[in-house]
């Protein structure tokens, strides 16, 4: 299956919008990389061995050669692309997330015949909602260690990497996303409390 | 936070964490001194940074690859809520 040259065109317009600075242009690109990586996910998650590692930089990757149309300097290459990817990971695992959640508001029934994977996706359904949303109130405070987390938990990006492409040193990656943690651990486990 | 107290709280979160466990107290004792609430408050984040060791360390996405394809919903949904479909 080969992405049409229209969708890697389009595609491959929107990250240039948007490492231009259009914000919008992030939500149009929404269902245009959803399906891929959807597929791709899928694609992975029935190729691997049980207690074989996904790795998601991989998947991100492989959506990339599929999705931008990469003969054309219109934008700056992979690492802004897997940037995006990583925001747009983050939108699709929250809003699964909370289909989930409401799915469970929703029926007394359901909740009945869930098995015991289920079960684990609620558990994890709960904890990325609150991850998300603890998240949103450290951007708020501090943009930067907010990204830092995003580009690394949903994007699946190394600290070198993160810092190749916030044009920042790895120390101060490291530094930032120490700090990040600390405090998101805090949020969630005062949550709890 | 005001932006000048949380640029102080990172600062002084990061040289304590690189301070030795037993130069902590005194660092703290110091550099805190004559404010009780930033003590507290980086002293609540050490405690957190302590805990949190592999907390996010794994992307999420290959934590809950389920969550990233909703298979597991998918499969519930189709049986259980007809009318409810979830691409």
């Amino acid at each position: 299956m080969t992405t049409p040259s229209s969708t890697r065109q389009e595609v491959t317009q929107l990250l240039g919008d948007w490492s231009g600075g259009d914000d919008g242009a992030l939500e149009k690109l929404v269902p245009l990389v959803q399906p891929e990586l959807h597929r791709l996910a899928h694609h992975y998650m029935s190729r691997e061995r049980p207690g074989h590692t996904l790795q998601t930089t991989a998947i991100l990757n492989e959506a990339y050669l599929r999705l931008v149309d990469d003969t054309k300097p219109v934008w700056q290459g992979r690492s802004h692309f897997i940037a995006a990817a990583a925001q747009l990971m983050r939108r699709i695992m929250v809003d699964h997330a909370r289909e989930r959640q409401s799915l469970k508001r929703g029926g007394g029934a359901l909740k009945v015949t869930l098995d015991e994977a289920a079960l684990v996706t609620e558990t994890r359904s709960g904890e990325l909602l609150a991850l998300d949303e603890a998240l949103e109130s450290l951007a708020a405070q501090d943009p930067r260690k907010s990204q830092i987390v995003e580009l690394r938990y949903f994007g699946g990006l190394s600290v070198k990497e993160t810092a190749e492409f916030l044009k920042l040193s790895q120390r101060t990656v490291e530094r930032e996303w120490t700090m990040a943690k600390a405090w998101l651990y805090r949020e969630l486990s005062e949550e709890e409390s | 936070m005001k932006p000048e107290r949380w640029k102080q709280v990172s600062d002084l979160f990061q040289s304590a964490i690189e301070c030795a466990p037993e130069e902590r107290a005194a660092f703290l004792d110091e550099s805190c001194y004559g404010d009780e609430g930033m003590r507290r408050e980086v002293e609540s984040l050490l405690t957190s940074h302590q805990r949190a060791e592999n907390f996010i360390e794994a992307p999420a996405f290959e934590v809950a690859p389920e969550l990233a394809t909703n298979d597991s919903a998918d499969a519930l949904v189709g049986k259980l809520l007809g009318h409810y479909r979830i691409e």
